[in-house]
């Protein structure tokens, strides 16, 4: 069965620079897919944030950042980066509020992927 | 013999390249063809891995010391390195030092990926030999031409370094092959003359001993190499090549020469280095300069005496004297068509006294030192006297 485009599209990946990504090799998408369902990064961000640790939550920006350009969903990167550039600004209040968008952007991804699958 | 040697030459070159094509082949079988990735994030390492599988056979890692602990333990079976620049633990960065450090950069080709790497992490990285900075996330048709045109790079400039390297031995070889043609021609050159001598070859065989007995380890052979000891030695063999001009009648005369055969057998000298001069072939071998000074003057005496340019003193090289000596002693202990052998105390007294002419004094001293050792030459030879 084939991965549903429109479902993964509304959840915010560009497909086709996806599928592109993984040589259009849709176990392989799968694979991608199941391991950001099964993440706990946006976790130890929002824990770090709280916690006002500032490195652990850059390195978890980092790899958020590193996840949502891997899978093409260009919003959770873009995020990623922001929340990045907030924490080098030790802007913590900022940081908090891009956390919570992150936060809604993955979990529309993580549905839209659960429905896709 | 020009024409059996031209052969022989062109046969060894054919069977020279029909081997180096084979080794070749064996190069290539032993390419490395393992591609190693190391990045923390499991989705990056899955997607890299995807795009090479086709090429490669694919380790993936998850941090700098397990990277580098796979690289240490067989550093010969990388194509290519991925690494992620920033990695929890160790960053890409410090495994590139330490595989710049260990010389690794330069046999694997590194590439360092990243999303954020700045100028200074980019410039680093060059520094430590690392071969192209590729950005995140990943662009397939980018990264896969990058990096197989630089891992084909790697093995191309591999296999033409172990083909020279098999090429440079083969040469090595035939040169050490054509320097033992050369020895074996001298000799056997040298050998044929003393045969019309009546003699065995063995007194061309000591001499070669005896100059380098002398040469070694005595003052007489101040400031020669052990290389240039050899190539005198090798050179003495021909002192004597002259005397394929001189009649039989005269050099297997038993008796006494007349004042004119005589005349005759001392142009033995100068026939001998016009010979070698007019061997081009010879003009380029390291022993050519001292076996045309040797053939002419290893007649010559300390005193003047000699024969044929009257040579005195410091004007004979050392080269020529250490044979001038061994020449004579060699002819004392060795029985002849005029004469028995003689024993060791006998020929150092005619030599001491000057019945084969007058030698250095200091030379003279050098021979009494490393005549024990010379004397050990006739010992088991069917033409040495009785010691």
């Amino acid at each position: 069965m084939s991965i549903d485009r429109s479902t993964l599209e509304r959840g915010g990946i560009d497909f086709d620079e996806f599928l592109d990504r993984v040589l259009n090799n849709e176990a392989i998408a799968r694979q991608v897919l199941s391991v950001f369902m099964s993440d706990g990064t946006l976790d130890e961000l929002r824990g770090a944030v709280e916690r006002e640790d500032v490195s652990s939550a850059r390195q978890a920006a980092h790899k958020l950042k590193g996840m949502g350009g891997s899978l093409s969903a260009h919003a959770i990167a873009e995020l990623a980066q922001a929340e990045l550039d907030a924490l080098h600004a030790s802007d913590l209040d900022r940081a908090a509020e891009v956390c919570r968008e992150l936060e809604l952007s993955c979990a529309r991804l993580k549905e839209a992927i659960s429905q896709a699958l | 013999m020009v024409q059996w040697t031209t052969w022989l030459w062109m046969g060894e070159l054919m069977e020279a390249s029909r081997r180096t094509s084979f080794d070749f082949l064996d190069i290539v079988a032993d390419d490395p063809r393992s591609l190693l990735i190391c990045d923390d994030d499991v989705i990056n390492r899955t997607i890299l891995s995807n795009l090479f599988s086709d090429t490669f056979s694919i380790t993936e890692t998850q941090d700098g010391d397990e990277c580098l602990m796979a690289v240490l333990s067989s550093p010969d079976a990388w194509a290519g390195i991925l690494l992620d620049y920033q990695m929890e633990r160790m960053d890409g960065l410090e495994v590139l030092r330490r595989l710049h450090r260990r010389g690794l950069t330069e046999r694997i080709p590194v590439f360092l990926i990243s999303a954020e790497a700045t100028m200074e992490v980019v410039r680093e990285a060059y520094q430590l030999g690392c071969m192209d900075v590729i950005e995140k996330p990943v662009v397939p048709f980018v990264v896969r031409r990058r990096v197989l045109s630089v891992a084909e790079l790697f093995t191309a400039r591999r296999r033409l370094s172990q083909t020279v390297l098999v090429q440079q031995n083969e040469l090595i070889r035939r040169a050490t092959e054509i320097l033992k043609l050369n020895r074996g021609m001298i000799e056997a050159l040298s050998q044929a003359i003393e045969f019309r001598n009546g003699e065995s070859g063995a007194h061309v065989r000591r001499i070669h001993d005896i100059t380098g007995i002398l040469l070694r380890g005595t003052p007489l052979g101040d400031g020669l190499s052990e290389e240039d000891v050899e190539i005198i030695s090798v050179a003495a063999i021909m002192h004597d090549v002259g005397k394929i001009a001189i009649p039989d009648a005269i050099l297997g005369k038993p008796g006494k020469l007349t004042p004119e055969e005589f005349e005759i057998m001392k142009s033995h000298t100068v026939l001998g280095a016009q010979l070698l001069e007019d061997i081009p072939q010879l003009h380029s071998n390291d022993s050519y300069r001292y076996a045309v000074d040797i053939a002419r003057h290893h007649h010559e005496r300390w005193d003047g005496s000699g024969y044929p340019d009257g040579l005195r003193g410091d004007e004979l090289s050392s080269w020529v004297q250490a044979v001038s000596i061994a020449d004579v002693y060699d002819a004392l202990r060795s029985e002849r068509v005029y004469k028995p052998a003689y024993s060791r105390e006998k020929a150092l007294q005619m030599i001491v006294e000057g019945a084969c002419g007058v030698f250095n004094p200091k030379l003279i001293e050098t021979f009494n030192m490393v005549e024990p050792e010379v004397s050990l030459l006739y010992g088991t030879t069917r033409d040495g006297g009785l010691s």
